[in-house]
């Protein structure tokens, strides 16, 4: 098992020239008021990149930073505010990317001080028995698969599986009865029976909670009148079976209540509060490709685990080193990829099936 | 319309302003069922693009289904899917068919249609987010290993943006609080009044 990693996480500092201007520390609030998001002092997208640093020549000096010296012609330089004009331009290096990791970070921030965020997808490492466990269910994703091979489906099954009660949520199988061109993938299907479970199982949280809170009335009700009872009887003293009838009475009574309480917590738990797929893991045997892996993200889930990467014959795969759907700045979510889980497992497995198929042509 | 595309429409552009709004009315609906704001409509266009027919269509269903892949487009794709059944040949129907949509097909919805062949695509606003017909991936014209189809947008772009705006200015009621980016308004009904 290997996690994914985006391109720019190992990457080395990318140095380019840019200009700057120095004086004095006296002059920084005005500066920064004056020219902060003027047009001279240009960051444009690289907003990691801090706008001032202390000189190294002259300490009581401040350098501010300009722009990259590819984006510094001639008219910006003559149209620089007179306000600047007297003081030097200078050229330094700056590094250019974001910085994804700690290295990365202190590595690039020799160059020009840059800020860092500690980003979401973090590199994870398992323990055995973390791994036994991903192996497992992965190895019934694989078994599912193969029997909708056999149904002459692709060889292709998913499962989502909740990492904090350690459950298996739902399994779904391809069924795009190996045509190009079908949308009914393995993901499209697992959304879909997640989504329609969700639902029923929120219905019947809404009727349940309706039926508790009648049941609680109507224990209100019975209480007040044990209350009375006893009472009468405490007074009378004289029918201790009665008494000990209805004591037994009550304790059926509390003992139903409590079986249906305890249903009622099972259903709870199983529909708990599910947003999408918000938190949960979803292993495939098959690299998703393009359109399930934009349904993953859509899903908001919180790990992907895939087995075989995809062939690129039919579909692309979304999640392999050169697309990366999962990485995209622009998109609202991103998640966690690992691939080749238990691959000699499948592999052997789909081998063996497609010979069977020739076999059998 | 952006200045980019050069590229000329084959429709006649009272046609596609119809079915644009359609596509808005179907945007419509989704709003008063508090789903995201898109709608689209598929039409079948024969005979030179002489004689159309609507196919489906759908809006957003994702709240209702508890499902984030219900996308007014993969709706229209499964109804097809469905009313033909698993004999049906596939370049048939969608190589005739045309897709019309309030917004930019998401990156999912964009390969989807590529996938099943489609024949053109006509949407409203773009999609700066997950836009999978140029904006963010180009998956209609690229070679991603499935079929790629013509795609022009911004017809009727502010009508389909603001039936949009109205429904995030709202915020997505159906989440919980602590799952929205936007607050409910407790004066929001003050508002509704003075507006």
């Amino acid at each position: 098992m290997q996690q994914l990693l985006p391109k720019d996480f190992l990457a080395t500092a990318n140095i380019q020239q840019a200009i700057v201007v120095e004086f004095e520390n006296k002059k920084t609030n005005f500066m920064i008021k004056k020219y902060g998001n003027d047009q001279y002092f240009n960051l444009k997208n690289l907003n990691h990149i801090k706008r001032i640093r202390k000189s190294e020549e002259n300490p009581s000096n401040v350098q501010f930073f300009m722009r990259l010296k590819d984006d510094f012609n001639e008219e910006i330089e003559q149209n620089i505010p007179e306000e600047i004009k007297p003081y030097l331009l200078k050229e330094v290096e700056v590094a250019v990317n974001m910085p994804r990791t700690k290295e990365q970070f202190l590595q690039f921030n020799k160059y020009w001080p840059i800020t860092y965020k500690v980003q979401q997808y973090e590199i994870v490492q398992f323990n055995d028995f973390e791994q036994q466990e991903i192996n497992q269910i992965m190895r019934q994703c694989i078994d599912q698969a193969k029997q909708t091979y056999e149904k002459n489906n692709k060889f292709n099954a998913c499962a989502i599986f909740d990492p904090n009660k350690k459950k298996i949520l739902q399994f779904a199988v391809d069924e795009t009865c190996r045509k190009q061109n079908s949308i009914k993938h393995c993901i499209m299907n697992i959304m879909k029976l997640f989504g329609e479970n969700y639902i029923v199982t929120a219905q019947q949280k809404a009727i349940t909670e309706k039926v508790k809170v009648k049941q609680d009335e109507d224990m209100n009700d019975s209480s007040k009148e044990m209350v009375q009872n006893t009472s009468q009887q405490e007074k009378e003293k004289k029918d201790e079976d009665r008494l000990e009838e209805e004591e037994e009475e009550e304790e059926k009574k509390k003992d139903k209540i409590n079986v249906k309480r305890k249903s009622e917590e099972s259903i709870e738990e199983s529909l708990s509060s599910y947003y999408y797929c918000t938190g949960l893991d979803v292993f495939i045997v098959q690299e998703p490709c393009i359109m399930c892996s934009m349904a993953l993200i859509h899903s908001r889930v919180r790990r992907v685990y895939y087995s075989l990467k995809n062939p690129k014959q039919e579909q692309f795969g979304g999640l392999n080193d050169d697309l990366m759907i999962n990485h995209m700045d622009s998109l609202n979510h991103s998640f966690l990829v690992f691939q080749n889980v238990e691959s000699e497992y499948a592999n052997t497995t789909l081998k063996s099936n497609q010979q069977q198929d020739q076999l059998q042509k | 319309m952006q200045s980019n595309q050069l590229q000329k429409y084959p429709l006649n552009e009272d046609v596609i302003n119809y079915y644009m709004k359609l596509a808005i009315e179907q945007s419509k609906i989704a709003t008063e069922k508090l789903e995201v704001a898109v709608g689209c409509v598929m039409v079948k266009f024969t005979n030179n693009d002489q004689d159309h027919e609507i196919i489906t269509q759908s809006h957003n269903k994702t709240n209702q289904y508890g499902n984030a892949t219900l996308h007014c487009e993969i709706n229209c794709i499964n109804q097809i899917l469905d009313k033909y059944g698993q004999n049906y040949d596939e370049n048939q129907i969608f190589k005739q068919i045309t897709l019309f949509v309030t917004c930019e097909p998401c990156i999912m919805c964009a390969y989807s249609l590529s996938l099943m062949g489609i024949k053109e695509v006509y949407f409203g606003c773009y999609n700066e987010k997950f836009g999978g017909n140029g904006t963010v991936l180009d998956l209609n014209t690229a070679n991603y290993g499935a079929n790629t189809y013509p795609s022009y947008g911004g017809f009727l772009e502010e009508e389909c943006q603001q039936v949009l705006k109205q429904f995030y200015e709202k915020g997505n009621l159906n989440l919980d609080e602590d799952k929205r980016h936007r607050r409910k308004k407790k004066e929001d009904k003050h508002e509704s009044i003075s507006s």
